[in-house]
């Protein structure tokens, strides 16, 4: 999961990508609304949370030429509490509101839920044959069994879960495994399929070949 | 219970009821009072004819009717030859008894007196048996004179005549017909006055009604305001009316108070989040931290930031508390002599390496600028306006800081030659966390105060802050405030 943080406020900035990066994900950043337009348009993000008060263009420009071209999932992250300017936030494209001061967790369950969402699913519970995937908890049970994943692993396989019956390109997988500041060599995708195949069975996820990967529903 | 009312406008109401009543009961008594003298002059008027066409008969002859008394001695030694003749149509005895037996009627009587205690000649009937030598009558009084009296229990009224020789005639009626004629007046007057009384009261009333119905428009509104709807207004109907005037006084007060309750609603949200921002990093830096176990280093990174938040919370209350205190201060407290001149130096000296710093040169040009005030106060423009100007400096510029007076005023201006500030902004800059940025700007570190708080204290100081700008061509900042009189 590949997600972008737009907040002019350098400390809370690297707070929340922190706390964001020790959950799993791997976080862009930007410190105005253009820089943080630019990013969102280029990639596609699981999602994106944006703060509204921002230098150059505030959060509900961002949001609404966001929307012209992509259906990236939003969160808003405001100090601005008001009906009206959540009402405007939504309007403009946002999925979410979360106002200032928040609790980290509340917006990790919000980000969950928002990704989970836009995959098309309703629930937290992923179940692919005997496979079962709880988004929430961030757990993945075999036959009853606990299964130790590592970070990047259990991103890979929650990424190709919620695309389940859908190919995943390596591009695409790559993008949504590392941020932009990371510098992995390309094979490393590669170590983590087969660490999750090694877990789970060599099946459960399928290579084509030149395109990529899937998981069979 | 309360037997006088609260209302005005049963007070009013009661008022004018009783100040109506009393003006027409005396008008009523006083009309009654005339009709009943007219009647007065009325009788006596034709009692006086009466007394004359007895004494022209007395005067016209000693023939008397036959059958009465006629053998009586008194009439001709009593007339003599000055009396005046009787009315005309009474020539004959004949005549004369007609007359007498006409007035000999129930109600109208007559006697004669030649002397005391005689008496002579009467009218038939009971009333003139009662008559006695009216011995009141005045030694020397004109007569004739005219009283009221009671004759066998009935009002009367009778004209007294003296003649000659201790003569008296006494002429009388009673006043049955008269008396009838006043009381049915009285009734009359009694009901007119009655309704006009009860339609002016009422008519009063609805007027009073209707006069004070505004203050009862005015009243529940000032009720639903005072309970917190402050966006009602008094519907003001007759603009120009002594009510409209003060509805619209009242509205616009209500006008002002909302404002003000407004522009504090907004302070203190913009206060709330101007903080939040602040409190956001401290909750989610320290939920971080405490998440799990963390190196020293990163222990150290979060206390920095959450030290940088606290000092940032704490720069702004400080802003917030001073801005409370000049708000709640109705003035300057102290008003000393200075001169901006020497408070611009101390400024420039204290920022001075600041500037060096950064690369940007001061140039002062301080005349003479005398003002009355709060020499730290002034101070505090200065700096904020100077660091403002440093800030927005770029490397290798310069800034202009110059002093000065002309006629009633002195002057402080800084000029940067900064990025400068768009059109738009120019009117809002120094409102209350007003941002020409939008959004927090952290090289600047302020929480949009500095300004605000510059503009409060130039006010308190019966001057105002200036400003002009132009986008690429840097800023001017100035206080101007009124001159001290050498």
């Amino acid at each position: 999961m590949r997600l972008l943080v737009v907040e002019d406020e350098p400390d809370l900035l690297h707070t929340i990508a922190t706390a964001l990066r020790e959950e799993g994900y791997a976080v862009d950043t930007a410190e105005d609304g253009e820089e943080g337009l630019f990013k969102a348009r280029e990639c596609d993000y699981d999602a994106v949370v944006l703060d509204v008060m921002l230098p150059v263009m505030n959060g509900f420009e961002v949001v609404k030429k966001l929307r012209e071209s992509k259906k990236t999932p939003v969160l808003m992250l405001t100090a601005r509490g008001r009906i009206n300017d959540r009402i405007t936030g939504l309007d403009a494209g946002a999925d979410d509101y979360l106002p200032k001061p928040f609790d980290l967790n509340e917006l990790f369950a919000r980000l969950r839920a928002l990704i989970r969402r836009s995959a098309g699913d309703a629930s937290n519970i992923i179940q692919i044959k005997d496979v079962v995937i709880d988004v929430a908890a961030r757990t993945v049970k075999q036959k009853g069994g606990l299964v130790e994943l590592t970070a990047r692993e259990y991103s890979l396989l929650e990424h190709l879960a919620l695309r389940r019956g859908k190919l995943v390109t390596r591009t695409e997988l790559y993008d949504h495994l590392f941020d932009e500041n990371e510098t992995s060599l390309s094979n490393l995708l590669d170590v983590h399929v087969s660490n999750v195949r090694k877990k789970l069975g060599h099946e459960f996820i399928t290579t084509r070949r030149g395109h990529g990967y899937c998981i069979e529903a | 219970m309360n037997l006088v009312p609260h209302s005005i406008r049963w007070r009013m109401q009661l008022w004018h009821g009783a100040l109506l009543a009393i003006v027409l009961t005396g008008f009523t008594v006083t009309a009654w009072r005339l009709q009943w003298n007219d009647e007065m002059r009325r009788v006596d008027v034709e009692l006086q004819q009466q007394i004359q066409t007895m004494l022209g008969i007395m005067h016209g002859g000693p023939n008397r009717p036959p059958h009465r008394r006629a053998d009586n001695p008194f009439l001709p030694p009593l007339f003599g030859d000055d009396r005046p003749p009787p009315p005309p149509g009474i020539r004959t005895p004949d005549d004369l008894y007609d007359w007498a037996t006409q007035i000999g009627n129930s109600s109208r009587y007559y006697k004669i007196w030649t002397g005391p205690g005689q008496h002579v000649e009467d009218s038939a009937g009971l009333l003139a048996n009662e008559l006695t030598i009216p011995e009141e009558l005045p030694e020397g009084e004109l007569t004739p004179l005219t009283r009221d009296t009671i004759i066998n229990g009935r009002q009367a009224r009778e004209v007294i005549e003296t003649a000659q020789r201790e003569t008296i005639l006494v002429a009388g009626r009673t006043l049955e017909p008269e008396l009838e004629e006043s009381r049915r007046l009285a009734w009359k007057l009694t009901v007119l006055g009655t309704g006009v009384w009860l339609l002016a009261f009422f008519g009063g009333g609805w007027l009073t009604r209707r006069a004070l119905r505004p203050i009862q428009n005015i009243t529940s509104t000032a009720t639903r305001i005072s309970s917190g709807h402050l966006d009602e207004r008094i519907n003001v109907e007759e603009a120009d009316s002594e009510l409209g005037q003060l509805a619209g006084v009242l509205n616009d007060t209500f006008a002002r108070l909302q404002q003000s309750f407004d522009q504090q609603a907004q302070f203190t949200a913009d206060a709330a989040h101007e903080l939040r921002t602040p409190i956001s990093v401290l909750l989610s830096q320290t939920q971080l931290a405490l998440a799990r176990e963390r190196s020293p280093d990163e222990y150290r990174k979060t206390l920095e930031a959450c030290q940088r938040s606290a000092k940032r919370m704490h720069a702004l209350t400080e802003s917030l508390l001073e801005l409370a205190k000049l708000d709640t201060s109705t003035g300057i407290t102290r008003h000393q002599p200075i001169d901006l001149a020497t408070i611009a130096r101390d400024c420039i000296e204290h920022l001075q390496p600041l500037a060096e710093a950064r690369g940007v040169q001061l140039v002062p040009r301080l005349e003479p600028s005398p003002v009355q005030g709060d020499d730290s106060q002034l101070s505090q423009i200065l700096t904020n306006l100077l660091s403002n100007a440093l800030h927005h400096s770029p490397e290798n510029s310069v800034i202009h800081i110059s002093t000065g007076s002309t006629i009633g005023t002195s002057f402080a201006t800084i000029t940067d030659q900064g990025p400068g500030i768009a059109a738009e902004h120019l009117p809002h800059l120094f409102d209350r966390f007003y941002r020409a940025d939008s959004s927090r700007n952290r090289n600047q570190g302020g929480a949009g105060l500095g300004l605000a708080i510059c503009q409060t204290i130039a006010k308190a100081h019966g001057g105002h802050m200036t400003v002009t700008s132009e986008v690429g061509h840097g800023s001017t900042f100035g206080l101007s405030l009124p001159a001290r009189m050498a």
